[in-house]
């Protein structure tokens, strides 16, 4: 039961941390013993316990708590890690110009430094390179878009 | 009218611009960094723009991504609040040649006052009484000597380009001049890029009383009185008063018709400050500041009238809603200037508010950016909020204020409402004698304790 009780303090002590920074999980994980706490995509944090060695063996538990299913947060645009970012304020322009073919399609395959797309600010236009190579997986802004520092454009890896 | 005006400023005064537009139908666009996204202005706004990662020579001195900003917004009128570029005339400049409305004067009457030596000797043509000391900047030893001689000591040694209570130096007798002179000089050099000093008179027990004017582009201009700026620290107000517990009906009439006068005739279009050093009965120009005060809503209680309002209708060609004599003061009203920082370290406290709650009542005004919940970032001055109180009196003034300090909860960070609460409590405050040194030695006499 103390041993329970170590795992209760220990969740209320991560879910407390949750809560004060802006991260959306947290595991922790020592020899066979592994604790996951994650923020819901609702809003709420919920707590999981995946590792079947947790139940103690020998002392009685009231219900052995079935593990709450987290849905996998879909990673936000953001945080990917091939989440290329616009690093100014302007107009997102998908072409050179309005009569050539986009810069880049979804799927298409670039090297480090290919231009995706550019951004015009203040009349000067600002090509955008791939920060590194890879697919391109997703195209998250239209021609002729504003566009805002830090906004994701695309995703590529 | 304007239609559209892009906030170029963050935090409480960002909110005050948004909620003026708001009241008279003008739509806003809030520009913030990274570290502002969850700002209470960027809620409100009507549109809001990253500009930039958390530091402001990214973000809030990022002119191109201001231009951008409001580029693709369409706004048509910038508004640079207090601080970052509102003194900047390269941007007011870049602003116009843009055709977006800058709510300021011009770039030029930014650039004359921006100048503290052009500054004196325009405003002494212009009839306003200055410091006495050297014409110009100083270029030899031997001119610094003469100087001296000729005023007597002490002197200060100031940076011309400097501003905000920096780059000064205090000379009490001629073997330190030398020496001082080449400290001066070399911060100068390196804060503001330019080593021009001058020197003026250095007065022992003045008082900061200063002379808000806006004036519009059909050659009015009107004083809305004075306001006492006494209390500071490293040369920061903490506290200001209006009107000033030592000024009387006949020399606020004086002086802010000279003032007032002396802006008529320059052209001024804004709002501005003019600041004394008030000793002996002597007003004495240290600067102007051409823009809208930290301060500003003390002004606001005892008159009535919404400053950045005619910033803003002044700005897009409109008449001042008022004449001189419409002009009437009322009562008495002080403003307390919270921050995040420990009362009396002054070691700054950023981080998560976990309770807010304001005081209300009668003639208790609360000027903030902060809500239950906000992070205050640790980027940008620890400035959290204003408290503003007027009454009848200065003594009711007084009383409220005590009250609503008392009352006000700012859980999570430490501030220095304590210093306020401090104040209250003491002889020298609540008679209104003191000058811009008493502070300092208020403070240092709580370290002691």
């Amino acid at each position: 039961m103390s041993k329970l009780k170590d795992y209760k303090d220990l969740i209320h002590e991560l879910a407390d941390l949750l809560d004060k920074s802006t991260l959306s999980e947290i595991e922790v994980e020592e020899n066979d013993f592994r604790i996951r706490v994650a923020r819901e995509l609702t809003g709420g944090v919920s707590y999981s316990v995946p590792n079947p060695a947790l139940a103690p063996a020998a002392a009685p538990v009231a219900a052995t708590p079935s593990p709450v299913a987290t849905p996998a947060p879909a990673a936000a645009p953001a945080d990917h890690p091939g989440a290329v970012n616009a690093p100014m304020v302007g107009t997102a322009y998908s072409a050179a110009t309005p009569d050539d073919a986009p810069f880049i399609q979804v799927g298409d395959q670039v090297k480090e430094g290919d231009t995706l797309l550019i951004i015009e600010a203040m009349k000067v236009m600002n090509a955008i390179a791939a920060p590194k190579s890879g697919t391109v997986k997703e195209i998250l802004f239209t021609d002729s878009q504003p566009v805002e520092f830090g906004e994701v454009l695309c995703i590529v890896e | 009218m304007i239609e559209k005006v892009l906030i170029a400023n963050r935090g409480e005064i960002a909110l005050r611009i948004h909620r003026a537009c708001h009241e008279m139908g003008i739509k806003t666009v809030a520009v913030h960094s990274t570290a502002d996204s969850d700002a209470m202005h960027v809620r409100l706004a009507d549109e809001s723009v990253c500009i930039g990662p958390p530091a402001s020579v990214d973000s809030y001195l990022n002119i191109p991504a201001i231009i951008s900003a409001a580029e693709i917004t369409g706004a048509d009128a910038i508004h640079p609040g207090y601080g970052f570029l509102s003194e900047n005339a390269h941007f007011a400049d870049i602003v116009k040649e843009h055709g977006i409305t800058f709510i300021g004067p011009s770039a030029d009457h930014i650039r004359m006052m921006g100048d503290k030596i052009t500054a004196k000797e325009t405003v002494k043509k212009l009839g306003i009484p200055v410091v006495p000391g050297s014409a110009g900047g100083i270029s030899t030893d031997s001119e610094a000597i003469a100087i001296c001689d000729e005023i007597g000591f002490p002197v200060i040694i100031k940076a011309s380009a400097g501003g905000g209570g920096r780059g000064m130096q205090i000379v009490r007798s001629a073997d330190e001049l030398n020496v001082k002179l080449k400290t001066c000089r070399t911060e100068a050099k390196a804060s503001f890029g330019d080593d021009t000093v001058y020197i003026e008179k250095f007065l022992g027990k003045p008082r900061h009383i200063e002379f808000q004017i806006i004036g519009d582009q059909h050659g009015n201009c009107i004083h809305l009185g004075e306001r006492d700026c006494s209390l500071q620290r490293r040369h920061q107000k903490i506290l200001e008063e209006a009107p000033s517990p030592v000024i009387d009906e006949e020399t606020r009439e004086r002086m802010g018709g000279i003032v007032a006068n002396a802006m008529a005739s320059f052209g001024y279009c804004g709002a501005g400050t003019i600041e004394f050093l008030y000793e002996n009965d002597e007003f004495y120009f240290i600067e102007m500041n051409t823009r809208l005060q930290v301060e500003h809503p003390v002004t606001e209680m005892i008159t009535g009238i919404d400053i950045v309002r005619e910033q803003i209708r002044v700005a897009a060609g409109e008449e001042l809603s008022y004449t001189q004599d419409m002009v009437r003061f009322f009562g008495h009203a002080i403003e307390c200037r919270v921050n995040a920082e420990h009362p009396f370290t002054f070691m700054p406290s950023p981080g998560a508010v976990t309770q807010y709650h304001p005081p209300g009542g009668l003639n208790v005004r609360c000027d903030s950016a902060v809500y239950a919940g906000y992070k205050i970032p640790p980027f940008y001055d620890s400035m959290v909020a204003k408290l503003i109180v007027s009454g009848y009196t200065r003594e009711g003034c007084l009383l409220r204020l005590r009250r609503s300090l008392d009352e006000y909860v700012i859980d999570g960070v430490t501030t220095t409402i304590p210093l306020h609460l401090a104040l209250m409590d003491d002889p020298d405050f609540q008679s209104g004698d003191y000058d811009i040194h008493w502070l300092e030695k208020f403070l240092e006499g709580k370290k002691a304790e």
